[in-house]
């Protein structure tokens, strides 16, 4: 049943041991919109990321609260992980295999969801890259991730998310090690990529920048918890919550 | 725990080889042939050997042949390599590529041969088998430290120190000695090991002490014609080399692992 | 009088196999100027250049050809030794600048010993005021402080000596935006009342067009850019990173 609301996160509490990490959170994330998540390094966000994901390390424990992705609960054996909910990590560099080609990145993924002759998932392949604003296919798909810069590897990232056909992308701080101009032209592209293909994205990041340039709804993550949640515009002119109006304020 | 327990054992055991003359039961070198090969007893505590002469009595003095030698090597290879290490880290040009070459050249070098030719010189005996083991040592030892030293000064401290006005010996003092120290007690503690083995092995082949001093290695050497019939005459020193270097081991490890 | 004068300042790395000589050029002929209590910036991407060129002015590289001049005389090796307690710096991953092995408190006595300077616990208080640390984190280590304190104290280390000149190398680039924002205002506030001249190096275009008042733009270790804070840049490398900043609301995508 196609609803409104992709991505439900009711009441979510995660522990390692006795202590806190995350308390009682409760996310929407709309079918079409971005959901930008912003918060400082510590305040939960990485943890939310990998709970979503379920790919929390066994320290971390979930002691109350669901992830319902399309009204059903999401549980590490859900085939929808990987396939229907893809990810975009932070660091590009470190998130690639060094000793596989960027063609056999892409063979694994598309071999998870579909069922190709390998002439038929290089041209799939080749198209996605093109997709990214890659036109140098053919080199591209024989190098080695560390052949190539960040910029790049950021771009075959969010080719691969999209390879296939997910309903929902994660994007763990996709800027955040990139440099000003990279930055740039990666907001741009999930901006295109977003209104192309009606994605629905959960944008994580400590950037405000990047969520005034992409985000339709922002969630403020601070200590573990949900401070402030409305749709962009209200965030930035009418702020509730003191942390929100403190990041508002650190703008330069 | 284990490594509470092992450091434990290995200061009894130094305790005891520093008051070894004067604890053991009997005298190590006492000849007495109408004792040979007795079986254990309390006057004998692991009975006597091929020459009657009391094995747990030699076994003791023997530590301080073996351990000590070995301890002295490990110090004064260490004390020479980082000296060595920190002259070639901080030089540049031609010095620093004259030792990298030698150090091929020497790690490469069979430590058996030197050994000979230092025998030539200054004979058979203890003397000359520290120096050929001070000798190796250190060219490996000084070749470890100099890397750890390079990978250090890249590091960002290192930079801030010098624009804080720090230099020379200042600088290696305060800033690289103490994390190259964890480095040091590591090799120093595994290799103590190895470089007993290594005495005794020399011993075995008769280039190292002579009889008739107790060293572990020795004895096996003088056991082995009597295998057949009292191996124990092996198996105390074979098991006491075994026991130490497991004991130095598992020190060695857990620090490392720290 | 300009406190520094930096005048075309090459840096080329030799690197001599067999009978091939590989030159690699870091720097190209970099020539600016520090006026006395100015603050500037030096923007570039990573790898353009310029924490070589801070190296080179902090005294920890040498440059290839080229000169500086620190109040009207040129630094030479000599000369750098007597002066360098005027020249310092703050490096960008805060944590690795520090020695964990080290008290905080041994941290900052480190310069003052070195240049003969009183380093009584009233003098060290008064550093760590000044930064906005705690007296208590004398006695710990750095290891033990957050990400925004260990810069903290860097910083206090920085002006222990009370320098003249201080080299800030992207510093702020691995902050949360809320201790960004923190830093950049404390070292704004230092600039002010010790007087010191500013030397940022950054990547972030906004920041500095926050702390500084002129710009220089680097690229592949040449100047490209130099304009003051109101002006518009005429490069169009330069004018492709102002374009490269994100907005700073959602009416302005």
């Amino acid at each position: 049943m196609q609803t409104d609301i992709l991505l439900n996160i009711e009441n979510l509490c995660i522990n390692i041991g006795q202590e806190k990490v995350l308390k009682n959170i409760c996310l929407q994330a709309k079918r079409g919109r971005i959901l930008g998540i912003i918060g400082e390094s510590g305040s939960g966000k990485s943890t939310l990321c990998r709970a979503i994901m379920q790919q929390l390390p066994p320290s971390f424990q979930q002691t109350d609260g669901d992830i319902l992705f399309n009204e059903y609960p999401l549980t590490k054996e859900s085939t929808d992980i990987g396939t229907a909910i893809t990810s975009i990590l932070q660091n590009p560099m470190m998130a690639f295999d060094t000793i596989q080609t960027i063609e056999g990145h892409f063979f694994e993924t598309i071999k998870a969801k579909y069922k190709m002759k390998p002439i038929q998932m290089r041209q799939l392949a080749e198209r996605y890259l093109e997709k990214v604003q890659l036109y140098d296919t053919h080199r591209i798909l024989k190098s080695y991730p560390f052949e190539l810069s960040g910029g790049m590897l950021q771009r075959i990232m969010i080719a691969l998310a999209l390879i296939s056909k997910p309903q929902l992308i994660i994007a763990d701080e996709p800027t955040t090690a990139l440099d000003m101009i990279n930055q740039h032209n990666i907001v741009t592209l999930l901006k295109t990529l977003q209104s192309q293909e009606q994605l629905t994205i959960l944008l994580i990041t400590h950037d405000l920048g990047v969520i005034a340039a992409l985000a339709d709804d922002v969630a403020v993550i601070h200590n573990g918890e949900i401070v402030e949640c409305a749709d962009v515009y209200t965030c930035f002119d009418s702020p509730k919550h003191a942390y929100t109006k403190q990041l508002l304020e650190a703008r330069l | 725990m284990i490594k509470k327990i092992c450091l434990l054992l290995l200061s009894l055991i130094g305790i005891i080889s520093l008051f070894a003359p004067w604890i053991v039961p009997n005298d190590p070198y006492l000849i007495d042939t109408t004792k040979r090969f007795f079986n254990p007893s309390w006057q004998y505590p692991l009975g006597t050997d091929h020459l009657g002469r009391c094995i747990f009595s030699r076994i003791l003095i023997g530590m301080r042949y073996s351990v000590g030698s070995a301890l002295i090597i490990q110090l004064i290879s260490s004390g020479f390599s980082l000296a060595i290490a920190t002259i070639v880290t901080f030089r540049q040009g031609i010095t620093k590529k004259i030792f990298i070459r030698l150090w091929d050249i020497l790690l490469s070098f069979p430590i058996i041969i030197l050994a000979f030719a230092l025998i030539s010189v200054f004979g058979p005996g203890l003397r000359s088998v520290i120096i050929a083991l001070v000798f190796a040592q250190t060219i490996y030892y000084s070749r470890i430290f100099h890397n750890a030293m390079i990978s250090l000064s890249e590091m960002n401290y290192i930079k801030a120190a010098r624009v804080s006005g720090t230099t020379g010996i200042k600088l290696l003092k305060t800033h690289f000695i103490p994390h190259i120290l964890p480095t040091l007690y590591t090799l120093l503690s595994l290799d103590l090991g190895k470089v007993i083995l290594e005495i005794a092995g020399f011993s075995f082949i008769g280039l190292g002490v002579q009889a008739p001093i107790p060293e572990w290695g020795m004895m096996i050497d003088e056991g082995k014609q009597y295998m057949r019939q009292y191996p124990a005459l092996i198996i105390y020193p074979g098991i006491s080399i075994f026991m130490i270097v497991l004991l130095l081991h598992q020190v060695g490890v857990k620090k490392h692992a720290n | 009088m300009n406190i520094l004068d930096v005048k075309a300042i090459n840096k080329t790395y030799t690197k001599q196999r067999w009978f091939k000589k590989n030159v690699h050029p870091i720097l190209k002929n970099v020539t600016f100027s520090l006026a006395p209590g100015e603050c500037i910036a030096i923007v570039g991407k990573s790898g353009s250049g310029k924490s070589t060129l801070a190296n080179i002015m902090l005294g920890i590289e040498s440059a290839t050809s080229g000169e500086m001049i620190f109040r009207e005389k040129t630094l030479t090796k000599s000369y750098y030794k007597q002066i360098r307690k005027e020249i310092q710096g703050v490096f960008q991953n805060s944590y690795a600048s520090l020695n964990p092995l080290q008290k905080v408190e041994d941290i900052l006595k480190e310069p003052l010993r070195n240049f003969d300077l009183p380093f009584n616990k009233s003098k060290l208080l008064y550093l760590l005021d000044i930064v906005g640390l705690e007296p208590s984190l004398l006695q710990h280590y750095p290891g033990e402080l957050s990400g925004g304190q260990q810069q903290r104290l860097a910083i206090a280390r920085a002006i222990a000596t009370e320098p003249s000149i201080l080299i800030l190398d992207e510093v702020t680039s691995n902050l949360d935006m809320v201790l960004q924002k923190k830093i950049l205002q404390l070292l704004q506030h230092l600039q002010q009342t010790q007087g010191l001249s500013l030397l940022f190096i950054t990547h972030d275009i906004k920041v500095a067009r926050f702390v500084a008042s002129r710009i220089l733009i680097m690229n592949e270790g040449e100047i490209i850019d130099q304009f003051s804070k109101y002006q518009q840049p005429c490069h169009s490398l330069a004018t492709q990173l102002f374009r490269a900043v994100l907005p700073s609301h959602p009416s302005k995508r």
